[in-house]
């Protein structure tokens, strides 16, 4: 595959760009490296929420995951947006009130224990480092469309870049720099779906419903299941309503506990600036979810009308073909295909539809379409009766391939790649940002060198950032050459949030709205939480398992989130009422955030300001 | 003291803005996505709106909903901190 050289144009512009406002807003001092200097309006840590939130899976392969599962993928939709109400009500608002720095910070001071703090680091570490793998893994697939080089090789770079930035400094110029990726991220996606002038009638959101019809029927002549249908796929190993309900809740309870978001709290001034924030966060992500399925529509009518175009010449030729080479099959129809594609038109009750020869050339080229024909006794000859031909479609394509499907050219196209390494990024940036406040702050500070000056705790800062993007990288190096892992970068990303939901979700939400939660019961939950949730997820997902079936319904690896975390937090509950209650400061301040800085408590709170070291 | 007074009566406000705001909330986010199999539509059916069937339709509500629910809150929740004399 050649460079493009518009896209690498762009790439290093936005580059270049995001090192000079990183290096303009460079933290100076510990307070601004961690928080921002607390000085983040509501709008603008709404965005860099957003972009933080935001991966380069939401970007590249939402939309296919959307065209893949039709309504099924309203799990992932519904499950990452509407948990961030649930997020303004029981969480952001009352960390904002409680007023640390870090998440192993308020671990620390509600658990009062060293050991609270080093469990909540180590479960930061769980989530983070598998959330940041998929991220680089990620930028390395993007990257290595435009680079022309193998993904591999591109995830080890993809580190690389973000240190390139967000080395200069800390949580100040990385909010600086997740709005500027915000708004490239947001623009790239809206680009193609603005310049399709039919879809305004009276706007996209609305009218491209006349896509889904054609994808319906369509997807209903091959599957005799029409796309909108709910519930008739599997995915994440799991089936039936009870997995969507179950996978659903799980996504939310896991956005609710991942650090990276959490910490943006901490960076705006006020608490009710908090619950601004998460509003505005929700809206500027909504902006790219609402978008999603117009997508999805968009590129599965294409995809579905070029499968549908393979199964009528497969059906009329594959028995020509009985006792020939598989590689003759193969090559048969892959060289035929983009010319099919050309000539024909899939006939359906809401019009007909044109597939264009020339996209999937294109992505036949770079590998994301391919034919598959099986060799079911392995003797390298086809046999129409044993043997299949099918048809792989890559689901980022439906995000990638869209500005060819539609013959908006090649500089949509590479808007387009800028836009998913932005997304990718933006992600990054905040992970590599949490972990390293976890070494720094966390451990360095807390375990190791308790003393250590501001300007050594910078140093310190820097260089575990280094070390962090380093192992990250290999990580994804790793996933990238094992494609039995590495081809579904949305189940990864999926995986954090189940461990996120089973830890650091109910030590949350419990720690902050219950006073009599021990640090006996947290450490036991998060521990009973994590023993439950890891094997499941890892073993079913790689295979080596079959999932638990409730009532002919599978639950799959995400709906076993929920699990997890119901098992921690009776665990937490049962452990608690057994140990010697909170000490009475603790107690009080639990009561006391509810009621942020009233009246009555602003002499305590002037207390505790000088007890935290705020 | 006046002000334990208006801080039980704030707590109480807070505590009820929240509860309806989570009752509408799991009404937005859950609730309407339970009927989805009864809200689905094959294709060519007359219930079908503007091409797509409302189970499918109920996702982008659900989200627009969604937003004006977070806004909404912040704003109910950030008035009754004012009318109690909160500063936060």
């Amino acid at each position: 595959m050649a460079m493009d050289p518009i896209a690498v144009g762009f790439l290093v512009a936005s580059i270049v760009a995001y090192m000079i406002i990183a290096y303009r807003a460079k933290a100076e001092t510990a307070e601004e490296f961690y928080v921002a200097a607390r000085r983040v309006s509501p709008v603008r840590n709404g965005m860099a929420t957003a972009a933080d939130w935001m991966s380069g899976a939401s970007f590249i392969s939402m939309a296919g995951a959307v065209a893949a599962l039709g309504y099924d993928a309203s799990v992932f939709l519904i499950g990452w947006s509407l948990s961030y109400v649930l997020l303004a009500m029981t969480i952001a608002p009352f960390l904002r009130s409680y007023g640390k720095y870090t998440i192993p910070d308020f671990f620390e001071d509600r658990y009062y224990s060293k050991t609270a703090r080093l469990f909540a680091v180590i479960m930061l570490y769980v989530v983070s480092l598998t959330y940041l793998t998929a991220q680089l893994l990620g930028v390395g697939i993007v990257l290595s469309r435009a680079f022309g080089l193998p993904a591999t090789v591109m995830t080890l770079v993809a580190p690389l870049i973000v240190l390139l930035y967000s080395s200069f400094g800390g949580m100040k110029s990385i909010t600086w720099t997740q709005v500027a990726q915000y708004i490239v991220l947001i623009t790239a996606y809206w680009i193609p779906i603005i310049l399709l002038t039919q879809l305004w009638n009276p706007i996209p959101h609305i009218a491209y419903g006349q896509h889904v019809e054609k994808v319906d029927e369509i997807v209903y002549n091959l599957k005799e299941h029409a796309w909108t249908e709910p519930f008739w796929r599997p995915y994440a190993s799991g089936t039936g309503q009870l997995n969507w309900l179950m996978s659903t809740i799980a996504l939310m309870l896991g956005t609710m506990g991942l650090p990276h978001v959490l910490m943006r709290f901490y960076t705006v001034p006020s608490v009710r600036d908090a619950r601004k924030s998460v509003a505005w966060a929700l809206f500027f992500i909504s902006l790219l979810y609402l978008t999603a399925p117009v997508y999805a529509a968009l590129a599965g009518e294409k995809e579905y009308a070029l499968q549908t175009i393979f199964a009528n010449h497969v059906k009329a030729e594959a028995a020509n073909f009985a006792g020939r080479p598989i590689d003759e099959v193969q090559r048969y129809f892959s060289e035929n295909l983009p010319k099919w594609a050309e000539q024909e038109v899939v006939r359906t009750q809401a019009g007909e539809v044109k597939v264009g020869g020339d996209w999937v050339r294109k992505w036949m080229d770079a590998g994301l379409i391919k034919v598959v024909v099986t060799d079911a006794n392995n003797n390298g000859v086809f046999d129409p009766d044993k043997d299949s031909i099918s048809l792989s479609i890559h689901k980022d394509i439906a995000v990638l391939g869209l500005p060819d499907m539609y013959g908006l050219g090649a500089v949509i196209a590479s808007i387009i790649l800028v836009g998913g390494i932005s997304a990718a990024l933006s992600t990054a940036d905040g992970l590599i940002l949490a972990m390293t406040t976890g070494a720094t702050r966390d451990i360095y500070k807390t375990f190791i060198n308790p003393r250590a000056t501001d300007k050594e705790e910078l140093r310190v800062a820097r260089l575990s950032m280094i070390a962090i993007a380093f192992i990250s990288g290999m990580l994804a190096y790793a996933m990238a050459a094992n494609p039995r892992i590495g081809a579904y970068i949305a189940k990864t990303v999926a995986w954090a949030f189940v461990f996120a939901a089973s830890t650091l979700t109910p030590a949350m939400l419990l720690g902050l709205h219950w006073k009599r939660t021990t640090k006996e019961g947290a450490i036991a939950g998060m521990i009973a939480g994590l023993a439950v949730a890891l094997p499941y997820v890892v073993l079913v997902s790689l295979g080596y398992m079959s999932p638990i079936s409730i009532a002919g319904q599978k639950i799959g690896t995400i709906a076993w989130g929920v699990i997890g975390f119901l098992v921690n937090l009776i665990v937490t509950v049962v452990v608690s009422l057994v140990t010697t209650p909170p000490p009475r400061q603790v107690q009080e301040l639990v009561e006391r955030i509810r009621v942020p800085a009233a009246a009555e408590a602003a002499a305590a709170k002037a207390e505790a300001r000088a007890a935290g070291g705020e | 003291m006046q002000t334990t007074i208006n801080i039980q009566a704030y707590k109480r406000a807070f505590a009820l803005a929240t509860l309806t705001f989570f009752i509408i909330w799991a009404i937005i986010a859950i609730g309407v996505h339970l009927p989805a199999k009864s809200l689905y539509a094959p294709p060519g059916s007359p219930e079908r709106i503007n091409g797509a069937p409302l189970n499918w339709w109920m996702i982008q509500i659900s989200i627009a909903l969604g937003v004006i629910l977070a806004f909404a809150y912040a704003y109910t929740i950030n008035s009754i901190d004012e009318r109690y004399g909160i500063k936060a």
